[in-house]
């Protein structure tokens, strides 16, 4: 699990799949999670998420799990299909 | 980085580096930082300007000139074309040296600039904005600012930090993915920009290939983000472009979202003013917003720059910024958001039509009054849709 303290000064984990750092069974809630292999890093997907929940930085786009409410707006508007939600039963959409 | 400034820009594109060179030159201490390693890298755009809008901020330079265009050519699904000659001089620019030497600009009129350092978010005292909070080299530090300006792109965090309600509707979002590419010449004509408005190519959006000269170009396309559910839009570029230009290669694959909703409403508050591309200042037809954003930039820092001299930099007195933009922008695009949503409505026969409407007429003798004329003979429907542009009388002129 990679930690990230970009949202407000706390510790966030933050999923990511190219780490296998999904514990999909055990999630709370429906999340989008982000394939690094397949992200342009372009940032179209922050651009419209209602929660602020997508950050972009230099070298990785990061999903605050936190924030994501698994609206998955985001998912329709990855140009190359790099999002992906995933279910509370770890089940993807 | 010093504890304090005047102004802080976050951003460092186009719109950003405008902004930090008006706030130097008039003499405030500014900032200017950019979260990516590199100024330009990675370019995210189609990259054609026009060059009088263009030429107020910068010096024509053969160093970002990849190409002059002397034709648009508007190209239906059948592969028939309207030549249209440009309305100003059009260049198509190579933004990571265009975009290094608006920032050099800042730099030599006073701005400290800074990248991969990266706005985490906003200071606040009360509604106003007093600041960012900045992360250099994995150390992050509270910085203090008499005004914030967010230039952070369509994925600006900053304005939404401060509070402001930046996000699009997927129906006013483009979804943008191109190809910089080598070994197209004599497939591409090196003085003409073609567009494809073809549905199958692009949905609710369209295609682009631009000269890039060397034989390269940039192609691109656009597609609407609320039709982008069952599409992927690198599969339709690259569908389109191993047609095409099947011995091409690919230098580079770009992406990005632009807001085309023609502008926020709101894109200042207290302490704050958003420009650029995170003020939706893009054109809400062509989603193109270099120049805008730049424009966009020069009119909010007329306000802001007097706002921070007079120690009063509230929401009333940025209201001014809005005004500006609206006064400027306001009707045009409001008509360019209409003939977008009009022609995303249409059936490709339609287009089709008009296209080859369009391509019989002699062109270049006629005004854009006689062209719509001949077309609303040849189609009266376009008529009836078109009544509210013809009243605002935009396109009768």
């Amino acid at each position: 699990m990679v930690l990230c303290s970009l949202g407000y000064g706390t510790l966030t984990p933050i999923f990511s799949r190219d780490e296998n750092s999904m514990n999909a069974p055990t999630l709370p809630k429906a999340v989008v999670i982000v394939d690094d292999e397949l992200c342009l890093r372009c940032g179209a997907c922050v651009g419209v998420c209602p929660s602020n929940g997508m950050f972009l930085l230099d070298t990785r786009l990061t999903i605050e799990v936190t924030i994501c409410r698994g609206c998955a707006v985001c998912v329709g508007v990855c140009p190359v299909g790099a999002l992906t939600l995933i279910q509370p039963g770890g089940e993807s959409v | 980085m010093k504890p304090r400034y005047d102004v802080i820009v976050v951003g460092a594109g186009p719109a950003g580096s405008v902004a930090a060179r008006r706030a130097a030159e008039a003499g405030l201490e500014t900032l200017l930082i950019e979260k990516r390693q590199e100024i330009g890298a990675p370019v995210r755009c189609a990259e054609a300007i026009g060059a009088e809008l263009a030429g107020q901020f910068i010096a024509a330079d053969p160093r970002w000139i990849d190409a002059r265009i002397r034709y648009f050519a508007i190209h239906s699904a059948h592969g028939e074309a309207v030549k249209l000659p440009p309305a100003e001089p059009t260049l198509v620019v190579n933004r990571k040296v265009f975009d290094v030497e608006l920032a050099h600009l800042a730099a030599h009129a006073g701005a400290e600039v800074l990248t991969r350092t990266m706005a985490v978010g906003v200071m606040k005292a009360g509604d106003q904005v007093c600041g960012v909070r900045i992360r250099q080299m994995g150390v992050e530090t509270e910085v203090a600012a008499r005004l914030v300006v967010a230039a952070d792109g369509a994925e600006s965090q900053v304005a939404r930090w401060a509070g402001l309600k930046t996000a699009s509707p997927l129906a006013d979002y483009y979804i943008g993915i191109e190809y910089y590419l080598d070994g197209v010449a004599g497939r591409i004509d090196p003085e003409g920009c073609e567009y494809h408005l073809d549905s199958s190519l692009a949905p609710g959006g369209y295609l682009w290939a631009f000269p890039k000269g060397e034989g390269r170009a940039n192609v691109g396309l656009v597609i609407s983000a609320d039709r982008a559910r069952d599409v992927r839009a690198i599969e339709l570029l690259r569908r389109f472009v191993s047609c095409r230009y099947p011995d091409a290669g690919v230098l580079a694959t770009i992406a990005g979202g632009i807001p085309v909703t023609g502008g926020l409403n709101q894109t200042v508050m207290g302490g704050l003013v958003v420009v650029g591309d995170a003020a939706h200042q893009a054109d809400p037809l062509t989603a193109g917003g270099i120049c805008l954003g730049m424009v966009g930039a020069d009119l909010a820092m007329q306000v802001a720059i007097e706002a921070v001299k007079a120690g009063d930099v509230s929401a009333g007195r940025l209201a001014e910024v809005d005004r500006l933009w609206q006064q400027r922008f306001g009707r045009m695009h409001a008509a360019l958001y209409k003939i977008r949503k009009m022609i995303t409505c249409w059936e490709q026969a339609k287009i089709d039509e008009l296209v080859a409407t369009a391509a019989s007429l002699p062109l270049e003798q006629m005004s854009l009054g006689k062209v719509m004329l001949s077309l609303f003979r040849k189609h009266p429907g376009l008529l009836l849709e078109a009544r509210t542009l013809i009243a605002t009388g935009l396109i009768m002129k």
